[in-house]
């Protein structure tokens, strides 16, 4: 059964076009996330979903039923908003029972779920408190509360976690994707926060303009991202785009690089069709950080490896890993080292360079070649 | 070195008292003029002061004689009349307008002017302008008439029983507009988001203003009714421009009574001892609402 299905939905104010032909589909029960910088769209889509902002043209389904021209309260969904938009004239426990007591449902059963609520999210003593006297993680939780007091068909989050601090962000998000496995609604997620998305999502949506870019499984987002915009967006830090001229070889297709230590070529040791007219022609390499690491003895001649030596350019420790800056044809590459391993600035480091991941895009465009 | 020192000292002197210096002047007026003259006000009220103040202490002779006058009685049936109506009709008027207006129309700047202006007229001009327009022979009435609807009348101005009410329709039209302001202030500070997540909850707008967000305006209830209560139990120049206390003193409110006995009839201690109601009256809204705010300061 179809969880969430929306076709074609634009979207205008005035004659800014907004939402440019978005076409999603999920399952019932998987999380769906929609993520892209701020002024893609994503928040106008969700709120469409939710029924709060009209659809200019285009329909949205939810569980078989078309719900395009119906209004909130019609659609059977709740709602998380990233200002938790709690009723503050009301208790923590009126505010998770208003939804039911608009729908007319008897006082008792009413408490009833007040209290399994406050059970699931650990709310119990907050129940007579007003939302001014709650800290912020708290206030997030009766928003959540809220949301879940009347098992809708669908939940909607709307950057529920972008005003709490780090360490309470981290925790809530492992908390609702535990609440998504045991409740098994389908979800969908509206943030801006690439990491988020990457953790939570079992399909995301990467939105940027009103056009949804990329939409898959977060590791097929991350290991064959279709443009450079979807490349760089997703992953911390991002990958490394360097411009550099495809050459053949041998055993395949190879790129140039140079930096101050040293002129060298990056084998890719395979053949790739696509880069076979663009030998001798400038594209972009992308290649992740943690493709680029220190000299590994197991590595050495293992096909689509290679080792070069660059000058350290700056030196960022992260604790797992050191993160070293170093300069290639001209552009600062972020490469993922060991702490143990890692040279000072100015000395120049041995890098393994694992070309097995790597994609190609054009130069200006920035699209996918291979 | 030593005169450089004591100098210093002198500055430093200067600096830490140069707030109190600058306080003291409107400190003191305050004091004598307001505090002191309360005082001595009250002293006149325990005297049987007439024309001119005296001070021999006299008991509650003078309040005594202010609660047996009829003319007192009928001052505090109509401030109970024109405050409870002039307060109530300016409450709803203003929260209607406020959300009216905070439903995101066109030209909102303009109307949110218009509707404020005549609260810059002072209740003088308020007065005037609309003794002319309620004024059988010149206004309203005589307006109907010669359009062709002879049988209309309104003469509640010269009617004794309805005179107070004309009271209460100029109050209104001049204090509804300020009503509307601090009701749309307070509109204005209501998250969107709080009316999207009741419509997702599924209540309609109706029940979203009266559920959620007029409960949640209880503050701004709060000063408005404040503010509107000590307007009406001062109301002295829109009655005095209006219909000046008649028709004979059917419109008289306690500060015209007060005026009038203090300072037309000789009888100074009487005026005094109304102008004691009229504080205590004042003073059992004003102190309790202090006491919250300042309750409620030093919680948050």
């Amino acid at each position: 059964m179809s969880g969430l299905k929306i076709e074609q939905i634009h979207k205008k104010f005035g004659t800014t076009h907004v939402l440019k032909g978005i076409d999603i589909e999920i399952e019932q029960g998987d999380f769906l996330i929609l993520v892209g910088p701020s002024g893609c769209g994503k928040s106008t889509l969700l709120h469409m979903i939710a029924g709060l902002e009209s659809v200019t043209s285009g329909t949205i389904s939810i569980g078989d039923r078309d719900v395009t021209h119906l209004s909130p309260k019609d659609r059977d969904i709740a709602m998380v908003f990233q200002s938790y938009a709690l009723y503050p004239n009301m208790t923590v426990r009126e505010n998770i029972s208003f939804g039911l007591s608009i729908r007319k449902v008897p006082q008792q059963e009413q408490q009833k779920t007040v209290q399994r609520v406050a059970e699931m999210l650990q709310i119990e003593p907050l129940l007579e408190r007003k939302p001014a006297q709650l800290s912020g993680g708290q206030r997030q939780r009766v928003a959540m509360g809220r949301a879940l007091a009347r098992e809708p068909s669908i939940f909607l989050f709307d950057e529920p976690l972008s005003n709490l601090d780090a360490k309470l962000r981290v925790e809530m998000r492992t908390e609702i994707k535990e609440l998504h496995h045991r409740l098994g609604t389908t979800m969908v997620y509206v943030t801006h926060d690439q990491i988020e998305a990457m953790t939570l999502g079992e399909r995301i949506a990467i939105m940027k303009d009103g056009i949804i870019q990329q939409f898959g499984s977060p590791r097929e987002i991350y290991d064959n991202p279709v443009n450079q915009f979807v490349a760089g967006f997703i992953g911390s830090p991002s990958m490394n785009f360097i411009p550099c001229s495809v050459i053949s070889m041998d055993n395949g297709h190879g790129v140039e690089m140079e930096n101050e230590a040293a002129k060298f070529v990056l084998p890719l040791g395979r053949s790739e069709p696509a880069l076979e007219s663009r030998v001798g022609k400038t594209v972009l390499l992308g290649i992740r950080p943690e493709k680029i690491t220190h000299h590994r003895a197991s590595d050495v001649g293992s096909a689509g490896i290679h080792q070069a030596s660059c000058r350290v350019e700056i030196v960022e420790p992260t604790g797992p890993d050191t993160l070293v800056f170093v300069k290639l044809n001209g552009v600062s590459t972020v490469c993922r080292v060991d702490p143990d391993q890692a040279k000072k600035v100015g000395e120049n480091i041995d890098l393994m360079f694992d070309m097995n991941r790597a994609v190609f895009f054009e130069a200006e465009k920035g699209t996918r070649i291979c | 070195m030593s005169t450089q020192k004591s100098q210093r000292q002198w500055g430093d002197y200067l600096q830490a008292a140069l707030p109190k210096i600058v306080v003291a002047p409107t400190f003191i007026t305050t004091l004598i003029f307001i505090y002191g003259f309360i005082l001595w006000n009250a002293w006149l009220s325990f005297t049987k002061s007439r024309l001119l103040p005296k001070y021999d202490w006299a008991g509650l002779i003078q309040y005594e004689r202010l609660f047996a006058n009829e003319r007192w009685w009928v001052a505090a049936q109509n401030l109970l009349i024109f405050g409870s109506l002039f307060i109530g009709i300016c409450l709803l008027i203003g929260i209607l307008l406020a959300i009216l207006l905070d439903q995101r129309i066109r030209a909102e700047g303009a109307l949110r002017t218009i509707y404020l202006y005549p609260m810059a007229l002072s209740f003088i001009v308020t007065g005037t302008a609309w003794k002319w327009i309620l004024n059988p022979g010149l206004g309203l009435e005589r307006l109907m008439h010669e359009w062709g609807f002879e049988q209309f009348t309104f003469n509640w101005l010269v009617d004794s029983e309805m005179a107070i009410y004309t009271v209460v329709i100029a109050g209104v039209w001049q204090s509804s507009g300020f009503v509307m302001a601090l009701f749309l202030a307070g509109l204005r500070g209501i998250d969107d988001s709080i009316i999207k997540a009741a419509q997702v909850d599924g209540a309609g707008l109706p029940r979203i203003y009266r559920s959620i967000i007029i409960p949640s305006l209880r503050p701004v209830f709060f000063s408005a009714i404040i503010i509107l209560s000590h307007i009406a139990i001062k109301s002295f120049d829109l009655v005095m421009a209006l219909t000046g206390g008649g028709p004979g003193y059917a419109t008289d409110l306690p500060a015209t009574f007060m005026y009038s006995f203090a300072f037309t009839r000789g009888q100074l201690g009487m005026g005094a001892a109304s102008a004691m109601m009229m504080l205590g009256a004042v003073a059992a809204i004003v102190v309790p609402y202090l006491y919250s705010e300042l309750r409620s300061t030093r919680r948050g």
